[in-house]
């Protein structure tokens, strides 16, 4: 039991960061990043093919395989998707604006996962990646070892927890909280919204990259099934039900959303419904948790505060038009 | 078999993929045009449609009662999607891409509805005898069920066609599409409209779902999500609220998708149709067919 509380807990700590990065682009900023997972697919697997050793007569085929150590591994993982996250917000922030670009982050995310699953030679196709020892294992040894790394994921998530909220209450944060209520207003005073957004965006999927990579160093291994749209609808269920914009919520509706609808129904035991019905009704039950949270509560449980900065930034800023 | 046949057996395959995505096309683009509700769920109005015709299989294999039935199915679910769920959020205001994501969660909740009551695994779809055989119509090869998907497409479009232009209600819902507000209070019923746009939505992606069930033979609980971009791309190529402009579109997404099938890896069919739609969003996010306008 302690041992399956442990495993739940490390996939939840994992997730939250992911979703901490989701929450900088749609929380703060009112980007709505459909391709949030994908940049935690290509962050696990570029994490895998720098730490993997060169595929050689494994069966697998797949780029690079440097076999570098796994900090180093996570690091060029989070430069990856930052710099793919730069090119695709570059291009679509320049042209649409938050409903169209929820369709075209979705679009990307269809191609990027039709392209990795079919072409082989990139990340061997649809059966995915697999054979990564644990970072550390032979240092450490395996007895524990899920201790060990729910240690670590709980230290990296804090650390990414305390950068989120230093971000926003930092002029920065105000300044993209403001391009999220309104654009023009934001432009008008003379912010480049482009440049805002875009340094949010690329912030969002270099986080999800981390994610991304201290999930395959879990799990040893990835394939095309571990990132799709379901993986997404997740993530916005957990954000929403936690409260967009507040990082506590995102928390607490990643432990709730994951922690407990996901991984609690699957203590249903078989012989009330096949492992196929379990899953599906616990898709169903996104589903319409989705839809009862925007229908009443939209702002999550817990609704972001109105911070204090604010209510000073607007009195001395009365203060002194008066 | 030389280059040219491969063409033009892509481009026979080409035209049936096209009746095929003009049909939920058409309806997606003219829903979106009445109500500006993006539907991420119109994906599995085509699922409903195709497993309609599978219920109703159980009863009886008349080919044209399966797919009255699997349109009946998909109109209802469309209606009460927007009655029951998606109406209240109008009602209330919500921003835009709060329905969008609603309709996401939609999608989902139908699709593994269907997966938990039927199963994961691919259902048979009975199809008439001698469908499979080949017939040459010009320089194509199509099969008996490629020409009764075609024809129904072209019987429904002709139909539809007659609804939006000779009748009280096409001429109601041009004028909501134009202007709700100017609509109502017009004194015309714009929420009888609205209900019945989603309903007639929902009867075409219906039949495209009979349809896309028929050139296989088969079905899944994610055949109509796995065409959902494809149908977006269609819809927002065309222009949306522009039916017409959609079945256009359609034809081009459907020539381009097989066509690329013939020379490309096949998996890459839809990937194609995805880039067409990223691209118009980000040139002409209007439609490639209208007059450029402001957007946000």
């Amino acid at each position: 039991m302690i041992d399956f509380l442990v495993l739940v807990l490390i996939l939840v700590a994992i997730n939250s960061i992911v979703a901490i990065g989701f929450n900088i682009q749609w929380g703060y900023t009112g980007l709505l990043n459909l391709s949030s997972i994908t940049f935690v697919g290509i962050g696990g697997y570029v994490a895998m093919v720098i730490a993997l050793p060169p595929p050689g007569n494994s069966g697998m085929q797949y780029i690079l395989g440097l076999g570098w150590p796994f900090p180093i591994a996570v690091l060029v993982a989070m430069v990856v998707c930052a710099v793919l996250g730069a090119i695709l917000g570059a291009i679509a922030l320049n042209r649409v604006r938050a409903y169209y670009l929820a369709i075209v982050t979705f679009c990307v995310a269809e191609i990027v996962h039709q392209v990795v699953s079919t072409y082989i030679p990139l990340f061997d196709g649809n059966s995915g990646l697999y054979g990564l020892n644990p970072p550390f294992s032979n240092v450490v040894g395996l007895a524990n070892y899920n201790d060990l790394y729910l240690g670590l994921c709980v230290v990296i998530l804090a650390i990414v927890f305390l950068f989120a909220e230093r971000l926003r209450k930092s002029p920065f944060g105000r300044a993209l909280r403001a391009v999220r209520e309104d654009h023009d207003a934001a432009q008008a005073f003379g912010r480049d919204v482009w440049l805002l957004q875009l340094k949010a965006f690329v912030i969002g999927c270099a986080i999800a990259g981390l994610g991304g990579a201290l999930l395959v160093n879990f799990t040893g291994a990835l394939n095309p099934d571990g990132w799709t749209s379901g993986e997404t609808l997740l993530l916005l269920a957990a954000v929403f039900l936690g409260g967009s914009g507040n990082n506590w919520g995102v928390l607490l509706g990643m432990l709730l959303v994951l922690g407990v609808l996901q991984e609690g129904t699957s203590l249903i035991p078989t012989w009330i419904m096949s492992n196929e019905q379990q899953a599906a009704l616990q898709a169903m039950t996104l589903g319409v948790l989705l839809i009862v949270i925007l229908r009443f509560r939209p702002m999550g449980i817990l609704a972001e505060t109105a911070d204090r900065d604010r209510v000073e930034a607007t009195r001395s800023s009365a203060s002194r038009a008066a | 078999m030389d280059s040219l046949t491969v063409l033009l057996t892509s481009i026979g395959f080409g035209f049936v993929t096209a009746a095929i995505v003009a049909l939920a096309a058409i309806g997606l683009s003219l829903q979106i045009g009445v109500t500006n509700v993006p539907n991420f769920a119109h994906g599995e109005l085509i699922t409903f449609g195709a497993y309609g015709a599978l219920i109703v299989q159980f009863v009886t294999d008349n080919v044209l009662l399966d797919t009255l039935g699997g349109m009946a199915l998909a109109g209802v679910t469309a209606w009460a999607m927007n009655r029951f769920v998606l109406q209240s959020f109008v009602k209330r205001g919500a921003p835009r891409i709060y329905l969008l994501i609603a309709t996401a969660g939609l999608s989902f909740f139908l699709q593994n509805l269907l997966a938990f009551i039927f199963g994961e695994r691919t259902q048979v779809l009975q199809l008439p005898a001698g469908s499979s055989t080949g017939y040459h119509v010009g320089p194509f090869v199509w099969t008996g069920i490629d020409l009764l998907i075609m024809g129904a497409a072209i019987v429904a479009v002709a139909a539809l066609y007659v609804v939006l232009q000779f009748t009280k209600f096409g001429k109601a819902q041009r004028a909501v599409s134009n202007n709700p507000e100017l609509a109502r209070v017009s004194g015309i019923p714009v929420n009888r409209v609205i209900n019945l746009t989603w309903l007639i939505a929902g009867l075409l992606a219906g039949l495209a779902g009979v349809a896309v069930a028929g050139t296989t033979g088969s079905m899944v609980p994610t055949i109509g999500s796995d065409f959902l971009l494809v149908v977006f791309a269609a819809a927002i190529v065309g222009g949306l609220g522009r039916p017409y402009g959609a079945l256009v579109a359609a034809v081009i997404v459907g020539l381009v998708t097989e066509v690329s099938a013939a020379y490309l890896n096949s998996a890459y069919k839809t990937t194609v149709a995805v880039a067409i739609l990223v691209l118009a969003i980000l040139i002409r996010p209007n439609g490639i067919f209208t007059v450029s306008r402001e957007i946000t």
